[in-house]
């Protein structure tokens, strides 16, 4: 009994809060001046991008990879800077050169690559630079997005 | 015996007059001059001698009995990332070389025994920059060897026991992307002096010149001019620049020449319109103070990643001396050494697409043809150029200049890129899109070959199915070498290019073979085992280079 007492005191406690922040919200909304201006909301839209690419920085780990994995865009991007970063020199367009085969490989998995971006990679005499300082945890797995999308490449079901 | 311990005799005396004569100058006789150079026994610098002809006049090993070579030792650095790049250096019985990381041997000459093993303890950081790993050697004089390190420190250490002397951080590590040093600096004089990479990342590349004799800094050039005309508004501060590769000093005119690199962003030239200079430019500077004496751009405002940084050769005709290097656009500059302006130019590549010409008397750049931003175009040669950093040979005896060629294009789209997003190993190369392709009408395909280095005209030529990313070495016995990606050391006739002699190392040459006496007997030495960046990228056009084995060994020939 006394418990119940207790949830109903919190549960009240909650609706309360809940409805005067959305009074609250939407008075905000109504009043604010971006509303008044485009160019001031799209300021604004930036400013809230800018707030969602921080939150998204902030993930890390799993949740980080999950979501840049899971979002188309991320091989795009990747796409390009393996581009500037990957191809000339070293592993060619899409993967097509460089010592180790990136193209086709059904055996890479997102953890693995992650970790040789990260880490570099030291065999025998072949090197590649550790990049984890050069890039950054999300542009790392979105380059491995664009990596794992090289074993679907037309000639690799020839 | 008798004509053995003649010639013994005869070089030990001319040596010692030469010390003589050197030390009565108040000057070490191992100073890398060219005085020293051509008593023939000693590899004594990075070329040998100051013409940067990569000859040594020995004969003891010609064409008679070449059949006859076998291998006299083995050394092994150990380590083996990027292969071994080195040329070694050799000086009364001892060479001295650096493997990979900046392991540095001094080596018995006659037996290949280890005499001292150093290795710096470089900064954590230079496994997480781009040119990681291999070094092309290290600079004897003053009874001191000099290393450039990877992580842009000097360091000269004692020649006879391989203590540290004196170590100084040179370059701003941190702060210019990695620039590093992947070429030994050179002396010129009491000055040590050398470029570094960077001529692909958004800073400024330097030459740094220290006292050799107590590291103090003696000068440094920028080889991006303080000027608003050829660089644009900031432009100039990523320009790129550097002078990766050893230049040579002119003792007589206390004159150091050396060539630099492209400039950046590579394939997005908007932001620097303007001649860009002293990117993809010969320099003559004084030894002494850095003051820039002369130069000569070879690619004004270059859009294509076409450095100068390869070896310049001081090459005799016709009573006067000219200057004869080679851009990886493809192009051969014959340049009158005296005035810096073109004689000849000419095509050591067959495919040629970013101008229509070069006018071979005024140097003229006619018909670019210039990447832009957001379309695919192609451009030949690619970016590793009609050849990689491996140099030619020249020998006086045929008058042949003696190189590796080869024919790629790429396909490049130019896009801007932004500084702030390229990390400390990043590219400043200015493109979204980058693809090595075959030359049109035509298939990529590599050649060995001798040409007269002032007409170009082609004397014989050996075709390679594989690019060599090795130095040619031309000797006084007539003889020509020229190692492949697979290990062959090639031993060919140097007036027809018939092989002679060939011996299979077991993996491929990239550095420097060379040639000398220790004991009164020649040795060949060639420095074995495949690595560095470029293979990786020319799979892309020649698939068998990326499974070809990868080592490090330096190798000794000697005929018994």
């Amino acid at each position: 009994m006394k418990i119940f007492n207790q949830r109903k005191t919190v549960l009240t406690f909650f609706a309360s809060f809940l409805l005067i922040s959305f009074v609250s919200s939407v008075a905000a909304i109504s009043m604010h001046p971006y509303n008044e201006d485009p160019e001031k909301r799209a300021l604004g839209n930036e400013a809230n991008k800018k707030k969602q690419l921080v939150v998204e920085e902030k993930l890390t780990g799993d949740a980080l990879r999950d979501k840049i994995l899971a979002d188309p865009q991320s091989e795009k991007n990747g796409e390009l800077r393996f581009a500037q970063t990957c191809a000339a020199y070293c592993h060619g367009d899409k993967g097509s050169a460089g010592e180790v085969p990136l193209q086709c490989q059904v055996e890479h998995t997102p953890e693995y690559l992650f970790a040789i971006i990260a880490e570099g990679r030291r065999t025998g005499s072949k090197v590649m630079p550790s990049w984890k300082v050069s890039i950054s945890e999300k542009e790392r797995w979105e380059l491995v997005a664009f990596i794992l999308s090289l074993k679907n490449l037309p000639h690799c079901s020839e | 015996m008798n004509k053995k311990w003649k010639a013994l005799s005869a070089g030990l005396v001319s040596k010692m007059a030469l010390c003589t004569v050197a030390t009565g100058l108040g000057v070490s006789p191992f100073l890398a001059s060219p005085a020293i150079a051509d008593d023939g026994s000693n590899w004594p610098q990075y070329y040998r001698t100051e013409k940067a002809w990569r000859y040594s006049p020995l004969d003891e090993i010609n064409k008679t009995n070449v059949g006859k070579l076998k291998v006299a030792w083995i050394h092994q650095p150990g380590d083996i990332q990027h292969g071994l790049q080195a040329t070694p250096i050799a000086i009364d019985g001892k060479l001295y070389y650096v493997g990979a990381n900046n392991n540095v041997y001094a080596v018995d000459a006659a037996s290949g025994k280890t005499i001292w093993h150093y290795k710096p303890k470089l900064n954590p950081l230079a496994d997480k920059v781009f040119y990681v790993a291999a070094s092309r050697g290290v600079t004897v004089g003053h009874g001191k060897v000099f290393l450039g390190t990877l992580d842009g420190s000097m360091i000269a250490l004692n020649q006879k026991t391989g203590k540290v002397i004196w170590k100084k951080q040179v370059t701003d590590f941190k702060e210019c992307y990695g620039c590093l040093f992947s070429s030994p600096p050179q002396l010129a004089g009491d000055i040590i002096y050398g470029g570094t990479t960077g001529g692909d990342q958004p800073q400024q590349g330097r030459i740094f010149a220290l006292n050799a004799h107590t590291g103090e800094k003696a000068w440094t050039f920028n080889t991006i001019k303080d000027d608003k005309k050829s660089w644009p508004g900031d432009s100039g501060k990523v320009g790129g620049g550097g002078a990766w590769m050893p230049g040579v000093y002119d003792k007589k005119t206390d004159t150091i020449y050396i060539g630099t690199s492209n400039a950046a962003p590579d394939y997005y030239p908007e932001s620097r319109k303007g001649d860009n200079l002293y990117t993809a430019s010969l320099l003559a500077i004084e030894g002494k103070t850095g003051k820039l004496k002369n130069h000569y751009q070879e690619v004004p405002h270059d859009v294509w990643d076409y450095d100068s940084a390869y070896e310049i050769m001081t090459i005799p005709h016709e009573g006067k001396e000219y200057l004869v290097h080679l851009n990886k656009g493809g192009f051969y500059f014959v340049l009158d050494k005296k005035t810096m302006k073109p004689h000849n130019i000419w095509r050591l590549a067959k495919h040629i697409n970013w101008v229509k010409n070069i006018d071979p008397k005024t140097g003229k750049l006619s018909g670019r043809h210039e990447p832009e931003a957001g379309k695919n175009k192609l451009f030949c040669p690619y970016l590793l150029g009609v050849r990689s950093w491996n140099q030619a040979a020249y020998s006086p005896k045929t008058k042949l200049l003696y190189t590796n060629a080869m024919e790629v294009c790429n396909e490049v789209t130019g896009a801007k890129q932004e500084v702030d997003k390229i990390g400390i190993a990043g590219l400043y190369l200015g493109l979204s899109a980058i693809k090595t392709v075959n030359p049109p009408g035509d298939k990529v395909s590599a050649r060995f070959e001798a040409r007269d280095p002032i007409t170009g005209k082609v004397k014989w030529t050996v075709p390679y199915d594989i690019p060599g990313l090795g130095s040619a070495l031309a000797t006084g016995g007539g003889l020509v070498l020229n190692g492949d990606v697979r290990g062959n050391i090639n031993i060919y006739d140097d007036e027809t290019g018939k092989k002679l002699w060939s011996f299979n190392a077991g993996s491929g040459i990239r550095s420097g073979p060379i040639t000398y006496k220790a004991g009164g007997k020649q040795y060949i030495v060639v420095p074995t085992g495949l690595g560095s960046h470029a293979p990786g990228f020319m799979a892309g056009s020649f698939p068998e280079i990326a499974k070809l084995p990868g080592g490090a060994a330096l190798i000794a020939f000697s005929i018994e």
